[in-house]
């Protein structure tokens, strides 16, 4: 059964990943030399010739893809993740200490931090946490005792959705 | 005298480029109408108003921590919710919030066990439907698919396990209730990714990172994000938009709502982005079957909903290597996979996607939807 499923499902996607490849290519070239390409190709079919303009453009578009090509290969190198893990990790330390720093400095002069703040909002959270189980509670209870009841919202939401709701049931 | 006319147009073009560019947060995401059936902390469940539901199923998507949801619903007639709901599909979406550092304690297992859990739960509540679809996009698929992964959800604290009512609804929602299971440019194997490269030094300490920052900041990873292709993301995406205009082609509809979604990145839980590197960049947990969530074992060979896999080609953030191991590990006898070129995201929300993969998905979908 699964050995069925298997080549099946391989077979299919085969032949879209094949027929998709060679899209892909064709678009990848497509877009690697742009403006030039088609410019040159007009050239060669004996149409009209480029624009100044039309040079330009394949020129920096030529350019702009050999420095994105040699960008990425910069960026792949464990010396670049090396910088971004270091940088990253003293930006998150000296976003901490200053943050520490304003937490201390209000607290002193009696104004609530945003230590505080988020210190509250844990708590609300907490609460919300215990109201949502109670709430999923007593639906699970009013599912039992009122068989066929109609679902309702546990909170939030649209009185107007679940008339519909009830309508198309 | 034609060699003169882009220095002419120059002024103009200028200000036209600038416009697009400053107004982009004008830019209206998300239209469709909606309404909001469940709350709990950051997160909300939106079910889309339609008046013509044709399948019974439900369909929940669910997308990404780093990113915001809208791109599911970015602009009138390049909406993938305006188009599934058009198609009779009921259509519900998780929205994760912008989480703040009172969230830096919310880990994978919050997310999974909880947020998705639960959103499950409401979203077969307000349906009342049996069984629904899960469509889950970049590590919103990760965590679709984790949740497949349970053999049950481990409850948090004094709730117990879900529990199937007298009267016979699965309202306690769990992976048996999920009859469809689509899996968008997912990365579950990412360790020869470019990110792995960054961040899989062992001298890197993750843990310290997470807890200096508490939640990591959304410019951070959309920083990170760029840096993966530098030059395309910080200047490419601009000369295209100039060279749009100097053509009299630049499209104002199209290019303001996915600016204004690029840019808008909520912070990344601490907690959950530590959990992320370690299983997906460092250890490779989830694809070797040794990732837990709250002590349970996440088993991918547990999937066995009806599967469809869409992967890009050109996709840099989940390279098509890392989401190929899926199809080794599932227990599904329905798979698809659909593979294309194009990115992450354009391959789903770009201006071709309308033509050239949303009726597919959608019949695909349409095909097992049925009571």
């Amino acid at each position: 059964m699964a050995e069925r499923r298997e080549s099946g499902s391989t077979s299919a996607g085969a032949k879209r990943e094949s027929g998709s490849t060679s899209a892909g290519a064709k678009r990848e070239t497509g877009s690697a030399s742009g403006a030039g390409r088609q410019s040159r190709s007009r050239e060669a079919d004996g149409g009209a010739p480029q624009s100044a303009e039309d040079q330009v453009r394949a020129l920096y578009e030529q350019a702009e893809s050999s420095s994105a090509q040699a960008f990425e290969e910069f960026v792949s190198k464990p010396s670049f993740g090396w910088l971004l893990a270091r940088s990253a990790e003293n930006v998150a330390a000296m976003s901490r200490i200053g943050a520490d720093l304003a937490d201390i400095v209000l607290r002193t002069v009696r104004i609530a931090g945003r230590a505080d703040i988020v210190r509250l909002a844990r708590q609300l959270q907490r609460n919300e946490d215990k109201l949502e189980r109670v709430l999923q509670e007593v639906e699970q209870l009013r599912d039992e005792v009122g068989d066929g009841e109609q679902p309702r919202r546990s909170n939030g939401g649209d009185p107007k959705a679940d008339e519909r709701v009830k309508a198309q049931s | 005298m034609s060699a003169l006319r882009p220095f002419v147009r120059f002024p103009t073009n200028a200000l036209e480029f600038a416009n697009i560019v400053l107004t982009t947060d004008d830019a209206v995401l998300g239209a469709t109408p909606r309404d909001v059936i469940w709350t709990h902390r950051g997160t909300t469940l939106y079910r889309y108003r339609s008046e013509s539901r044709e399948y019974a199923v439900p369909l929940l998507l669910v997308f990404a921590l780093i990113n915001r949801p809208e791109i599911f619903d970015l602009r009138p007639g390049g909406s993938l919710v305006e188009y599934l709901v058009a198609e009779g599909f009921d259509v519900f979406l998780v929205d994760w919030g912008s989480p703040d550092e009172e969230d830096a304690d919310m880990g994978l297992d919050e997310y999974v066990c909880d947020e998705l859990h639960w959103a499950i739960r409401e979203t077969l509540r307000a349906s009342g439907a049996d069984e629904l679809s899960l469509m889950g996009w970049c590590i919103g698929a990760t965590l679709c698919a984790m949740y497949c992964g349970l053999n049950e959800i481990p409850p948090n604290g004094a709730l117990g396990a879900a529990r199937v009512g007298r009267n016979g609804r699965t309202h306690g929602a769990g992976p048996a209730a999920i009859r469809n299971l689509a899996l968008l440019t997912m990365p579950i194997d990412a360790r020869r990714s470019r990110y792995a490269t960054w961040v899989g030094d062992p001298e890197f300490d993750v843990d310290e990172v997470a807890s200096e920052w508490r939640v990591i900041p959304g410019g951070a990873i959309d920083f990170a994000n760029k840096m993966l292709k530098p030059v395309t993301n910080y200047v490419t995406s601009y000369r295209r938009l100039w060279q749009g205009v100097q053509d009299g082609k630049a499209r104002r509809d199209a290019y303001q709502p996915m600016a204004k979604w690029v840019a808008d990145n909520p912070a990344f839980p601490g907690r959950a982005w530590s959990q992320w590197i370690r299983m997906m960049y460092r250890d490779g947990t989830l694809v070797a079957g040794r990732a837990r969530l709250r002590g349970r074992r996440v088993d991918l060979g547990r999937i066995d909903q009806n599967l469809l896999v869409v992967t890009a080609g050109a996709d840099h953030i989940a390279p098509r290597p890392g989401t190929m191991p899926i199809f080794d590990l599932v227990a599904s006898e329905d798979v698809t996979h659909i593979a294309r070129p194009g990115g992450h995201i354009g391959l789903i929300a770009g201006s071709a996607a309308r033509k050239e993969i949303w009726p597919e998905m959608a019949e695909w979908l349409a095909e097992r939807s049925e009571r």
